[in-house]
């Protein structure tokens, strides 16, 4: 059966920004994997929540207190569902990815590592997993392996057969590739892992707006992902992971709303996922983020997914007849991100001249400086592209690199 | 703000295209004794001056950079301004640069500068790079005012 096309232009509606212009020209929006921009629903969502329930969640015995509690709370069984977990107290509320896995790698300090246990991590992982569990290592002693990245931008997935041993206390890596775009066989990663009881962080920042996630098929121990990449409002991040881990944990920050019961003898904390939830939190972004899960059940999400990779490999066409161009990650089962440098010119020099065209690009190391290293570059240009985009600007990109080149000469 | 090619055009003039395809001072000079590395961590603009410094005298310099286009053509007037000048007043010259870039005025009195700094008039524009410009010299002048050096 032939499915409809996904109706990309109906959904541009849904995101004012989109009309804007950059000086005279109309935008064209690539770089929806450092933030993604927000539909109406969620822009309207923050409105109503400020215009007409604000108020601090928990203890009020007010309206609008139990109103600002009940939108609070009713996003958690959301974020549950969107990513197939059962127990609501497994899915914490953060200020972002980075939180969440700083959040995790603090419990692993208190209650795992030892000297000489051994944490694996992968070439490709973002700052935010990469510098916590450096700290995690250097406070206790353990040791940080990394498994290595094959030129096409794959991870070396015999490596880790290699890396994975009895001493391996985690397993934590991207399920895609912010510079790469390359989706990991997690499956199979996961797979190895639990073949040593080896538990499995996956950073699901890049992966979550772009296809469905079930953590019940998947087996993972940790799930991390920002709202503001999902659509949602920045300042929200999720931390999802399995019940025991999270009651073996210590809190991660103390203070008010985490607690049960304070005296000056000692303090008792809330059961999960509140002990983990310290003063007031982002109310508004979490019900923003709410509003974001909301809008993505009602549209097509194979169909977006489908019109990203024709986004994807229109623009790869397009830059492939550049005579000097290099993509970084080639991998088979990519999102839709485009790496890549261009001759000698620098890609910040790019970003430059693509803006002036009203093309946003992102240029610069991507929070992946080990990564541009071992590809022996100190910054890429990136295209990355959502559901929102047009072909119109995968024309306009490759427009204005043209144009770029010529005055580059 | 609006930009459009003309802008554009003022920012990557003439000067600083040939700057940076054809740098002048760049390299290792064979006799230096000093490196100044400089490192713009938002974008991971990186260079790298080599000096020879006798006697507390600035007397030759190179440099590299992994940058783009302006902080290269930045460094490579930089460079050719303490040339010209024979390192006659390196404080002079890098202070008059700094203040060139960072506030567009003074031409008028500019002295110790290559006159090809003129191109980065049209940094402001582009506040996102404006740092760009001024690494290659802000990175000197901290090694240089450091009187251990």
């Amino acid at each position: 059966m032939q499915l409809p096309e996904f109706d990309h232009e109906s959904v541009r509606q849904d995101f004012p920004i989109l009309k804007r212009t950059i000086g005279d020209k109309p935008l064209s929006y690539l770089d929806s994997a450092a933030t993604a921009q927000k539909p109406q629903a969620v822009i309207d969502a923050l409105n109503v929540y400020y215009s007409n329930e604000n108020s601090n969640i928990h203890r009020g015995v007010h309206h609008l207190s139990e109103m600002a509690t009940n939108a609070y709370e009713s996003v958690r069984q959301k974020v549950a569902s969107f990513i197939g977990a059962n127990d609501i107290g497994e899915v914490v509320f953060t200020r972002g990815a980075t939180e969440s896995i700083n959040l995790i790698a603090h419990g692993f300090v208190e209650s795992v590592l030892n000297e000489g246990d051994e944490i694996l991590i992968t070439h490709m992982e973002h700052h935010a997993n990469i510098v916590p569990w450096q700290i995690a290592a250097e406070k206790t002693g353990a040791v940080l392996k990394v498994v290595p990245v094959l030129e096409d931008g794959t991870l070396d997935v015999e490596a880790v057969k290699d890396l994975i041993n009895e001493k391996t206390k985690l397993f934590a890596f991207v399920h895609t590739s912010n510079m790469l775009g390359t989706i990991n066989p997690v499956e199979e990663l996961i797979k190895i892992a639990k073949g040593h009881n080896v538990p499995v962080l996956l950073d699901g920042c890049q992966s979550v707006p772009h296809e469905a996630i079930n953590l019940k098929d998947l087996g993972c121990d940790f799930f991390v992902f920002s709202g503001h990449k999902l659509f949602g409002p920045t300042g929200v991040g999720i931390l999802w992971a399995k019940r025991e881990w999270l009651e073996r944990f210590p809190p991660y920050q103390s203070g008010g709303d985490m607690i049960e019961l304070v005296d000056f003898e000692g303090t008792t904390f809330k059961g999960l996922p509140g002990k983990f939830e310290a003063g007031t939190p982002h109310i508004a972004g979490v019900i923003g983020l709410g509003a974001a899960i909301d809008y993505l059940a009602q549209i097509d999400r194979v169909g977006a997914m489908h019109h990203e990779q024709k986004l994807l490999e229109a623009a790869t066409q397009g830059l492939l007849e550049f005579p000097d161009v290099k993509i970084f990650g080639t991998a088979k089962n990519k999102a839709a991100i485009l790496s890549f440098k261009m001759g000698d010119i620098h890609a910040h020099d790019i970003g430059t001249f693509l803006n002036a065209d009203g093309v946003a690009i992102r240029a610069g190391h991507h929070c992946t400086q080990p990564l541009l290293k071992r590809f022996g570059v100190p910054a890429t240009a990136r295209a990355s592209f959502s559901f929102y985009n047009n072909f119109d600007d995968v024309q306009r990109f490759i427009e204005a690199l043209k144009k770029m080149q010529r005055f580059f000469g | 703000m609006s930009l459009d090619s003309s802008d554009l055009n003022d920012l990557y003039q003439t000067i600083i295209l040939d700057h940076n395809k054809n740098p002048r001072h760049y390299g290792v000079i064979s006799n230096h004794n000093h490196v100044v590395e400089g490192l713009n961590p938002l974008c991971g603009d990186k260079i790298k001056f080599y000096l020879d410094i006798e006697e507390g005298v600035l007397k030759s310099i190179g440099f590299e950079t992994a940058s783009c286009a302006i902080c290269k053509a930045s460094a490579s007037v930089l460079c050719d301004s303490l040339t010209i000048t024979s390192f006659s007043n390196p404080s002079k010259c890098i202070s008059e640069g700094l203040s060139f870039i960072k506030d567009k005025e003074g031409l008028g009195t500019i002295n110790e500068v290559n006159e090809d700094i003129i191109a980065f008039k049209g940094v402001h524009n582009f506040p996102a790079r404006l740092q760009c410009a001024l690494l290659p010299w802000e990175s000197l002048n901290n090694y240089l005012s450091d009187s251990k050096h």
